[in-house]
């Protein structure tokens, strides 16, 4: 599998990645599909999200929405909720995770290469609880990664 | 009964033992042509075979040899033992068939376990209306997850459903394969004769 194209999040104005699928839940129990437009992107849409505070209240909303109805026609928010323009993720219990600096490790498959830093955001019914930084280290080489370093040395 | 003996042959039920002999082999004979015959059949094409020529796949006369080695053991020992081959085929598609039963029915997250109480649907939606100050979810029982809740609850139809709350904390296995929940998973469960037939959730990540 390759790796996927990340959800974006806007964080303190920044546009940031987002490794997490906060609309899958939704678009689960709606029984509600996508096209996937390639390889890096199977779930067929790439969500906007921003954590807006209100009465001293964060909740987390999907601003933006490319959903890929089919290979050409791309929808948005207005088609997948009709009525709104802004989303309020009520739904989603969970971890927001936002890689940060560097890739240390790069995976081919979904979101599982290692970077730097996560931005670790806890999220109850769509409500900002705490937000925890991780450091991560370089994740050790697998025996097959050793052989086709070996590999790459043998061919310099 | 006891079989005859004679001074050139040995002769069950007034049959000679060869005639027994082919008896037994015979479906299986039928069976290993049959499959040779596919075999055959379904060989790589002409086309096929000069790609792997012109790739340097040729398949050398050790290849051949090996390939009819191979066939050979194993048509002897399909007609040789036929009977227990017949009987683990018979055992397997059973198992395959069980597997495919087991395979083809949905899978929910919620398990017996993680049901909390039986629930009114009018009870359920009271308590079920989200407050955002900002206005971006409908006023509807679930939010946004209203027409999902619409479908779940068309479906429960029988006067002995049940509706269930359900909660399964973080970490907890779930699902068929039961993988370990990465969140809590909230939500209600479709019950009927004790059976989760179907599930709602209204919170997970």
């Amino acid at each position: 599998m390759t790796a996927q194209i990340a959800e974006r999040i806007i964080v303190g104005g920044k546009n940031i990645s987002l490794y997490t699928n906060p609309l899958s839940l939704y678009l689960r129990q709606n029984k509600i599909s996508f096209e996937s437009p390639n390889t890096a992107n199977w779930r067929g849409y790439i969500g906007t999200w921003e954590i807006i505070e209100s009465g001293g209240v964060e909740r987390l909303y999907l601003v933006e929405l490319s959903a890929h109805k089919t290979y050409l026609e791309i929808v948005g928010i207005p088609e997948v909720f009709p009525g709104f323009e802004k989303v309020f993720a009520h739904w989603f219990t969970g971890e927001l995770r936002l890689p940060q600096g560097n890739m240390l490790k790069y995976v081919h498959g979904g979101y599982a290469s290692t970077y730097e830093y996560d931005l670790l955001i806890q999220v109850k019914q769509g409500v900002v609880l705490e937000r925890t930084v991780r450091k991560n280290e370089r994740p050790p080489q697998t025996e097959h990664e050793k052989y086709l370093s070996l590999l790459d040395n043998d061919d310099a | 009964m006891m079989p005859k003996l004679s001074s050139d042959t040995l002769s069950f039920w007034g049959f000679a033992w060869w005639i027994w002999l082919i008896a037994y082999i015979l479906p299986g004979f039928f069976y290993v042509s049959y499959h040779l015959l596919k075999e055959y059949r379904d060989r790589p094409s002409q086309f096929a075979r000069d790609m792997l020529d012109a790739i340097g796949r040729k398949r050398s006369f050790r290849d051949v040899l090996e390939d009819l080695l191979v066939y050979t053991i194993a048509s002897i020992c399909f007609l040789i033992a036929w009977p227990g081959f017949a009987v683990w085929a018979f055992f397997k598609k059973r198992e395959d068939a069980a597997l495919e039963i087991e395979n083809s029915k949905p899978d929910f997250n919620c398990a017996p376990q993680y049901l909390t109480s039986l629930v009114e649907p009018h009870d359920a939606e009271v308590v079920s209306y989200v407050i955002d100050p900002l206005g971006y979810v409908p006023s509807l029982p679930f939010g946004h997850l209203n027409a999902a809740w619409g479908i779940f609850l068309s479906e429960m139809m029988d006067p002995a459903d049940e509706l269930w709350s359900f909660h399964i904390p973080k970490g907890s296995k779930c699902g068929r394969h039961g993988f370990a929940a990465s969140s809590d998973i909230r939500g209600f469960a479709h019950v009927r004769s004790g059976e989760i037939v179907g599930e709602f959730i209204t919170e997970s990540d």
